[in-house]
Parts: C-alpha cells; sequence; structure tokens
C-alpha cells in the first residue's frame, strides 16, 4: 500500500472551491463542511474571498468518498474523521516538536551557515514526511486488519456480534 | 354493553404482558389490549373532529379509554384511534383494570422471546444528499422565504428476529422517564414535548426546540448546557417553536401563562424549554386541540406552509406518523398529546427510525446531521438487545 503523501508546503499550484468539487464529484456543501471540521485545509490565500486547496488534496476527498459510496453513512465518517483529527492534530504537534528539537537544533549545532542549514532541513524533511506518513498510515491498516480479524474471531462465539 | 372495573395488586406491571397499547410517563402509565373499535381517520383538516364523530357512532359510554396516533401530513393516509377492550392505568403504585363486559381476562405475562441486533439497512435519502437538502433550507431561509424548516431523516434497520416492543418500551422508560413514551399500532417512542394536556377546562402544554449533546464528564456537560441556554441560534430556533404553540393557545384560552424558557437533561441530549398553562374559553376535545396545535414549529416550521412545502420538496420521504400527534384522551375529551417524536415504527422484524432538526439561518449542515445521528443513536441504544 502506498502512503507517499505527495505535499508540499508550498504547493505550486493551487486550485479553488469549484475545482475541487469538479475534480472530486464532491459538492461544494460537502466540501465547505470539511473545511469547517478541519478535515481538509485550504492553503494559504483566497481568491474572491473562497478557499484556495494543494490539487494533492482532491485524493484525500476521493478517498473519503469512496467510504461513502461503499455504504459508509456520512455522519458516521464525520464523526470517524473527527476522532482522527483530534489524535493526529496531537500527533502532529508532537512531531514537530521533535523535529524542532533534534533534528533543527541539530543541524543549527552542527553549521553555523543559514544556507547550508536550509538545504540540509528540506532534505531532512523530503525524507521525514514521507517515512511518517508511511510509519502512521502503515500501522493504521495494521491495526484496522488485526482488529477486524478479533472480530470476526469473537464471532464464532458471539454471533450476534456486529 | 358497559365497562367493568376492579383493582389489581400494586407494582402489577402492565408491560409485561404484552400490550399492544402503551402510554406512560413518570405519573402515569396506560396499557391496551385488544381491538374493541378501531377508526381509520380520514385525511385533511377536519380529520380530528371526523374520527370523533366517527368514535361517537360506534363507542357506548363508559370508562374506556383511546389511544391514537397521526400523520404529520392532514393530506396522508394512515391515522389511527384505537379504543382497546381491555386497559390497566394506574400511577406509580397503584393499578387498575378496566375492561369491556364482554372481556375479562387479563392477558399473560408473554414470555420473553430471543432477539437480534438491529442492522443498518440504508435510508430514504443518503446522509450525503440529506446535507445538501439542508444547505438548501438554509439557502431558502437566507433568501427571506422563512424563518424554520425541519428535516428529518429516516434509518432503516432489520433484525434477524422480530423486535420485541415490550423491550423496548421498558428501555425507553427508563432511559428517558421524564418523557412520554407510547406505542400505538407499532409506532414506539418517548419524547418530552407535551402538545397538549386536557383536564376539565385547564390545558397544558409543553414546547421543546433547540438541542445540544451531553457530555459523560460533569464540568463538561454543564457548560454544553451552558451554551444552549445562551446560543442565538438554538434560542431563535426554540422561539419559533414556542412562539407557535402560544399562537394556537391564546386564540382558545381565556388566561395562558408562559414559562421562561428553561434546559431540560434528557439522558443523551440537552433542550430547551417552555412551558404553557391554561384556561379553555370552550370546550375543546383533547383530540382537537392537539390537531389545532399541530404542526408546531417544533416539527413543520415558520411560516408553517411554506415550511410545509420544503419538506415536501426537500426530504424525499413520507414522515408517516412520524412528528404527528400522539396520544389517548377518555369520554370526557380529557387526555393527553405528545409529538411523535424520537421514535421507530415496529413491524416485526423491520423497524424505520426517525429524527430531524430545526433549520434557521444559522443553522451549518454538518452540525444538523450530527444531531440527528445523536437523535437517532437513543433509538438504536433501546433496540440494542
Amino acid at each position: 500500500m502506498t502512503t507517499d503523501p505527495p505535499f508540499s508546503l508550498y504547493p505550486e499550484e493551487t486550485i479553488d472551491l469549484d475545482e475541487m468539487a469538479q475534480l472530486t464529484g464532491a459538492s461544494p456543501v460537502l466540501i465547505e463542511a470539511l473545511i469547517r471540521q478541519e478535515l481538509l485545509v485550504p492553503v494559504e490565500g483566497e481568491v474572491d474571498g473562497l478557499p484556495l486547496f494543494d490539487p494533492s488534496d482532491a485524493e484525500s476527498v476521493r478517498a473519503g468518498l469512496a467510504l461513502l459510496e461503499s455504504g459508509l453513512p456520512l455522519g458516521e465518517l464525520l464523526q470517524i474523521a473527527k476522532e482522527a483529527n483530534e489524535s493526529l492534530r496531537q500527533l502532529a504537534d508532537h512531531a514537530v516538536e521533535a523535529f524542532n528539537r533534534f533534528v533543527r537544533d541539530g543541524v543549527e549545532a552542527d553549521t553555523p551557515d543559514r544556507n547550508e542549514v536550509g538545504r540540509r532541513l528540506d532534505a531532512a524533511y523530503s525524507e521525514m514526511l514521507p517515512a511518517a506518513s508511511r510509519l502512521v498510515g502503515g500501522h493504521f491498516a495494521r491495526l484496522l486488519i488485526q482488529g477486524a480479524r478479533e472480530r470476526l474471531d469473537s464471532r464464532d462465539t458471539d454471533p450476534n456480534l456486529p | 354493553m358497559s365497562w367493568n372495573q376492579r383493582d389489581l395488586p400494586n407494582g402489577f406491571d402492565p408491560i409485561a404482558a404484552g400490550p399492544d397499547l402503551v402510554w406512560a410517563n413518570e405519573d402515569r402509565i396506560l396499557a391496551g389490549w385488544g381491538v374493541l373499535h378501531r377508526i381509520d381517520v380520514s385525511t385533511g383538516a377536519h380529520r380530528a373532529a371526523d374520527a370523533l364523530a366517527q368514535l361517537a357512532e360506534v363507542v357506548a359510554p363508559g370508562a374506556w379509554k383511546a389511544f391514537f396516533s397521526f400523520t404529520f401530513d392532514r393530506d396522508r393516509t394512515g391515522s389511527v384511534l384505537i379504543v382497546p377492550e381491555m386497559i390497566v392505568e394506574g400511577d406509580g403504585v397503584h393499578r387498575r383494570l378496566i375492561h369491556h363486559q364482554d372481556v375479562d381476562a387479563l392477558p399473560d405475562v408473554a414470555p420473553e422471546f430471543e432477539v437480534d441486533r438491529p442492522r443498518y439497512a440504508g435510508s430514504s435519502l443518503p446522509d450525503l444528499l440529506w446535507l445538501d437538502a439542508v444547505a438548501e433550507a438554509i439557502s431558502v431561509i437566507r433568501g427571506g422565504s422563512a424563518e424554520k424548516i425541519v428535516l428529518a431523516r429516516d434509518l432503516a434497520v432489520w433484525s434477524e428476529k422480530p423486535f420485541d416492543t415490550r423491550r423496548l418500551v421498558r428501555r425507553l422508560r427508563t432511559r428517558f422517564p421524564e418523557c412520554f413514551t407510547y406505542l400505538v399500532d407499532g409506532l414506539v417512542g418517548s419524547f418530552p414535548e407535551l402538545i397538549a394536556r386536557r383536564t376539565g377546562s385547564k390545558v397544558e402544554s409543553i414546547a421543546v426546540a433547540g438541542s445540544a449533546p451531553r457530555s459523560d464528564d460533569p464540568q463538561q456537560d454543564r457548560e454544553l448546557g451552558e451554551d444552549l441556554l445562551n446560543s442565538e441560534k438554538d434560542i431563535h430556533e426554540h422561539l419559533l417553536a414556542a412562539d407557535s404553540v402560544a399562537a394556537v393557545l391564546e386564540l382558545l384560552c381565556s388566561d395562558l401563562d408562559r414559562s421562561h424558557r428553561s434546559l431540560l437533561q434528557l439522558d443523551n441530549i440537552h433542550h430547551l424549554q417552555t412551558s404553557f398553562s391554561g384556561t379553555l374559553r370552550e370546550p375543546v376535545h383533547l383530540l382537537e386541540l392537539a390537531d389545532k396545535i399541530h404542526p408546531s414549529a417544533a416539527v413543520g416550521g415558520t411560516p408553517t406552509d411554506v415550511a410545509l412545502a420544503e419538506i415536501i420538496r426537500l426530504e424525499k420521504m413520507d414522515r408517516a406518523r412520524y412528528a404527528g400527534p400522539v396520544g389517548w384522551f377518555d369520554e370526557d375529551g380529557d387526555g393527553e398529546a405528545a409529538i411523535a417524536l424520537r421514535c421507530a415504527q415496529i413491524s416485526g422484524a423491520r423497524a424505520r427510525l426517525f429524527a430531524g432538526t430545526g433549520i434557521v439561518s444559522g443553522s451549518l449542515p454538518e452540525d444538523e446531521l450530527e444531531e440527528t445521528r445523536v437523535k437517532l443513536q437513543a433509538m438504536m441504544g433501546a433496540l440494542e438487545y
């Protein structure tokens, strides 16, 4: 399973709300709800008061729609996503703190050359972001499989379990 | 033909005998068995009066009680009025059996039967499209055509074994003791909103609108309740509902008291409520009183005609008896009527659950979807074996 995020801190291109809706098949109503729920994060800047997005976020929106098309009600998905968001935000804060304290500080201790610091931090970011995403995404997938297997095994003893 | 009465042992549990009809709250329980008279109520603006006229032609004087459940939409069939052959009524402890002269055997306590968990089967309108419907309602409201539109959705569930309505009634009464729990012709639910209670010339009503979830954490729960009491959006929604009830009662009553808005705390949700009590200028039967107040803005919207049209356009489902008046009355025209909310229509091993929410200009579609999800959980929880 590929979990490499194509995200970049400063995307070269951006798309607006209508383009996101066309690319994904999601209604503008849903996209706006996702923004308010902080499940879809616009990039900095806006046009005519409307948000802009990294085009790569369309893949995440399509992934959510795939879950809905498989039968999961939107209300349940939003609730699960909200719980995931709260947990992942804490995790992200911790990871950013760790990056600053152990990677950035370490690089800055190594050289006073600001350009060299910048180059090395970019390189570190390019390695660490996809690696962290693979770790988190891969671990979540493993937990899902394990949980499903345990539930299937439990149904042998209690068939009334969902 | 006559009706007879006798006392039953204190604490007798009528629910265990599997009644076909139930009305219960903290102060009263009514349970009915058998069908002495069934009126399939007509449609239209005079359906209550027509039903009473039909009943008067067939029912003999006596201590009978009638249970009723009307459709939300006056122009749809499906409303019923049933006089059971036998009733057990009582307060917290005392129990009395009232039975038609031809029937004098109290039903046996029916054995509990094996049940299966409720299993999801979909909705008339998928969540995603319901979200869009809410957004459309908000657009209509912000465009100035309406102030409030109540939109509901349903959830179909199935089970491998028939649902046990006794278990359901018992669970709802335990979980929501401050609510009116009802069972009429398969429609079972529990909600605190009293459309009307008539006792002689006295009439009472409780308007409930505006909601917030509860929390297991006491501090957070207190804050959620306080936020609701101060929420402009919910206060607005509530005032529309309370004012719509007041508007009808003021026409019918020589005096009307209106309480201050307060917090109603149920097991899983906070609501805002306003109570009314008054004296009727002229006698109005409980059934007609309830149908005059219906639909309040708590289940329809404001203005009523615009809201009802938008409900038909946007909900894409038949509410049937959901959100309609449900209750009981006696020979004197006294009785109680609630709104059939937080309910399920049970039919063997299938059930249809309902939940709705009041849309106003400050509503957010995803918040309204979440509110209905929380409300549906109440019934799903009651159906879980």
